[in-house]
């Protein structure tokens, strides 16, 4: 079975490339990058099964970045990162064509369970 | 208010990884896979950049939130006008927007004056000018003061002519007229504006 290819954006560094290493250790294909503009570049020559997208980013945030994505790759399923009581973004998300979303801090067994049923594994 | 509060989130958030990537490369350890030297000391230097920086968010949200305590106080300016600049960062970069704070080398400014409503007026400078953010790709605020009266300066590109602004302008009258202050609009030729706030000393009650 294929890996599952995972794209993670995020504008905290920290975060997309700690969580990429840390799906890649667990047998994923992961990438992770800190901008909207960059993921969309990045889209243009890679398939991901799964992007996990922060809601709140400068320039083109979450949401938006979901619908370009959306737009030109309609198979791949997006998970949104949210923060503390910013719930109603997460449910405005799904709403708009996200798969589902967590709210940071993640437990990264809970963002693994949500990948596979993205995929439906 | 909710900028601050979704950065110290990812100030967990980032912890939170860097912690379990110790603790995936402790379970490696443990089946026999070597430990990455060079990859522990970038997550210990990591997190402790992230608890500084979360000391330094929960110093501004506190700042903030005791700025109520006290009607009016002796207010150390250039402190509050960083603080106000620092809590406002983050939505201005939200529109890839930047605010630089002008402050005189060497100068420390002091009013008797009400803090919160200091921010208030202040912030309200910054969503005038955030409304139009393809204008105003830079703010910039710097204080004088002499003769005892100070000096506010907000500057930017553009300001809207529409209702919310003229909404936020009458606001920012109203926070004046308690500031024992008043207001000033300049612009050159229909570009480059900036809001000045003339503030005198309140009296502080005993």
């Amino acid at each position: 079975m294929n890996p599952i290819k995972v794209l993670l954006v995020d504008d905290e560094e920290d975060l997309s490339l700690v969580l990429a290493e840390r799906l890649e250790m667990r047998g994923f294909d992961a990438k992770g990058v800190i901008s909207s503009e960059e993921a969309l570049s990045l889209i243009k020559e890679y398939e991901f099964d799964v992007m996990v997208i922060d809601v709140k980013m400068p320039g083109i945030g979450g949401v938006d970045l979901m619908r370009r994505v959306k737009h030109q790759n309609p198979k791949t399923q997006v998970i949104l990162f949210t923060g503390h009581g910013s719930s109603k973004e997460g449910e405005l998300g799904i709403s708009e064509g996200a798969f589902d979303y967590l709210i940071k801090p993640i437990k990264i067994e809970d963002l693994i369970e949500k990948i596979e049923k993205a995929v439906g594994r | 208010m909710a900028s601050l509060s979704h950065e110290l989130n990812n100030v967990f958030a980032i912890i939170n990884e860097h912690n379990g990537l110790l603790e995936d490369m402790l379970a490696g350890l443990k089946q026999g896979m070597p430990l990455d030297e060079k990859k522990i000391q970038r997550s210990s230097q990591k997190i402790g950049y992230q608890v500084e920086r979360g000391k330094e968010l929960i110093k501004r949200l506190n700042q903030f939130a005791h700025s109520t305590d006290h009607a009016v106080m002796e207010t150390e300016i250039t402190q509050w006008l960083q603080a106000i600049v620092a809590l406002s960062q983050r939505l201005a970069g939200m529109k890839e927007m930047i605010i630089e704070f002008k402050a005189s080398p060497g100068e420390t400014i002091f009013l008797n004056t009400n803090p919160y409503y200091l921010q208030q007026a202040v912030f309200i400078c910054f969503q005038v000018f955030m409304a139009n953010c393809e204008a105003n790709r830079l703010i910039t605020v710097a204080a004088e003061k002499a003769e005892g009266m100070l000096s506010l300066t907000v500057a930017g590109s553009a300001i809207n002519d529409d209702e919310f602004t003229r909404d936020k302008l009458g606001l920012l009258k109203i926070l004046l007229e308690q500031l024992n202050g008043n207001l000033e609009i300049k612009s050159r030729n229909g570009q480059n504006y900036s809001i000045i706030l003339k503030l005198r000393e309140l009296k502080i009650e005993v």
